[in-house]
């Protein structure tokens, strides 16, 4: 289990002691709390990296509108989104007024900068989440927070051209560790998964697009292919054609008011 | 034997891919909106924030933009507001509004960031 995933559980043990106002006490796979709050709009968090993860996890953003959106939901636009929030460092009025001038400090030491990229270190604790959903929400005016953490991305693979068509060939194992959690505009959770992705020899979803573009693709094509298919599977729940190489249940997310009857 | 039946499999997909290729992006497209390459161009625009993948991403929201209206479709929830925020960056700020402003048209849910980030660029302007 994951520092992140310990801790959301930790929050969610500490929720559910104190009778605090964040909402009911949701597991993993329980859509009942997200039913319930029927959501119309979601804002992505910056993505936040697990402390042992190395990766530039901010172009991550980029593969999740069109599953939030194809299943029905308005989905803040992301690069801008996430530009604002280090911007404005998640200042906001309500977030001001509920947690006072001790939230500035907070957002302000929340922010990180790797390299040329500006960062959202992972969430301290339960208060942390909800300080960071309270202030998205209002600042971008959401009914829900979708926050998305990477642990693990990473794959080893090789390419060769047969009669005009791209192959890729797996090496190493495909890993992918993610948290997602939706909240609130309160910050009370409606909504989790943790899935870790393993991906073995022998191919499966994520070649298909590379297999059939003409030209032979580069290293960024294929590494956004990989993040495009990631999302799709955990949003979507669609399973890969080669059973038996995913190891993870199948996850629903619950459709939004945009979503054909 | 083989080869052949490799070779014929190859020109089938070839003529299959030729006409299917035109009306691919509705045809086939059961989404509810048009995408295009939105999501591999965002990508690499955030991966590596060159003007080169600026220039990549601004030109596919143009065409998505342009493809769904001439299909009379609704364009994606955001992507309206993340070309008037390119806008926006690069200080074309009365031509930020007028995207912020079809964001806000097209989804009600946009309406009040919208409305505030359309306040802002309208104030950056005057300035």
């Amino acid at each position: 289990m994951n520092s992140l995933n310990r801790k959301l559980l930790g929050g969610l043990a500490a929720l559910s002691l104190v009778g605090c106002s964040s909402g009911p006490e949701t597991r993993l796979g329980d859509y009942s709390a997200h039913i319930e709050a029927s959501p119309r709009s979601i804002v992505v968090a910056p993505i936040t990296r697990g402390s042992g993860g190395t990766l530039k996890v901010d172009r991550y953003l980029a593969t999740i509108t069109k599953p939030l959106a194809e299943k029905g939901y308005y989905v803040t636009p992301v690069r801008m989104s996430a530009e604002l929030a280090v911007q404005e460092g998640f200042d906001s009025d309500a977030a001001r007024e509920t947690w006072g001038n001790e939230m500035i400090s907070k957002f302000g030491g929340a922010i990180t900068t790797v390299g040329d990229a500006m960062l959202f270190l992972e969430p301290e604790d339960e208060q942390d989440i909800q300080r960071r959903a309270i202030a998205l929400a209002d600042y971008f005016n959401a009914d829900a927070v979708l926050f998305v953490q990477i642990d693990c991305w990473d794959a080893e693979y090789s390419s060769e051209n047969k009669l005009g068509r791209n192959i890729i060939n797996p090496i190493m194992d495909y890993c992918s560790d993610l948290d997602y959690m939706l909240t609130d505009a309160n910050g009370g959770i409606l909504w989790r998964a943790h899935k870790t992705i393993n991906f073995s020899k022998g191919g499966g979803d994520w070649t298909i697009e590379i297999i059939d573009s003409i030209k032979k693709p580069n290293d960024d094509e294929i590494a956004a292919a990989m993040a495009r298919d990631v999302n799709r599977v955990v949003i979507e729940g669609k399973r890969s054609k080669m059973k038996g190489t995913w190891y993870w249940e199948t996850v629903k997310f619950h459709p939004g008011p945009y979503y054909p009857d | 034997m083989f080869g052949k039946i490799i070779q014929n499999r190859f020109m089938a997909l070839l003529v299959c891919g030729v006409i299917a290729l035109p009306v691919s992006a509705y045809a086939a497209d059961k989404t509810l909106y048009y995408w295009s390459s939105y999501d591999a161009d965002l990508y690499f625009f955030l991966e590596n924030p060159e003007p080169e993948t600026e220039a990549r991403f601004e030109a596919t929201l143009q065409h998505i933009f342009t493809e769904s209206d001439k299909a009379n479709r609704k364009i994606a929830p955001g992507l309206l507001a993340e070309y008037g925020f390119l806008l926006y960056q690069r200080g074309e700020f009365d031509a930020a509004v007028g995207y912020f402003e079809r964001e806000r048209d097209e989804w009600p849910e946009s309406s009040a960031f919208m409305t505030k980030m359309i306040a802002q660029a309208e104030q950056v302007a005057s300035e």
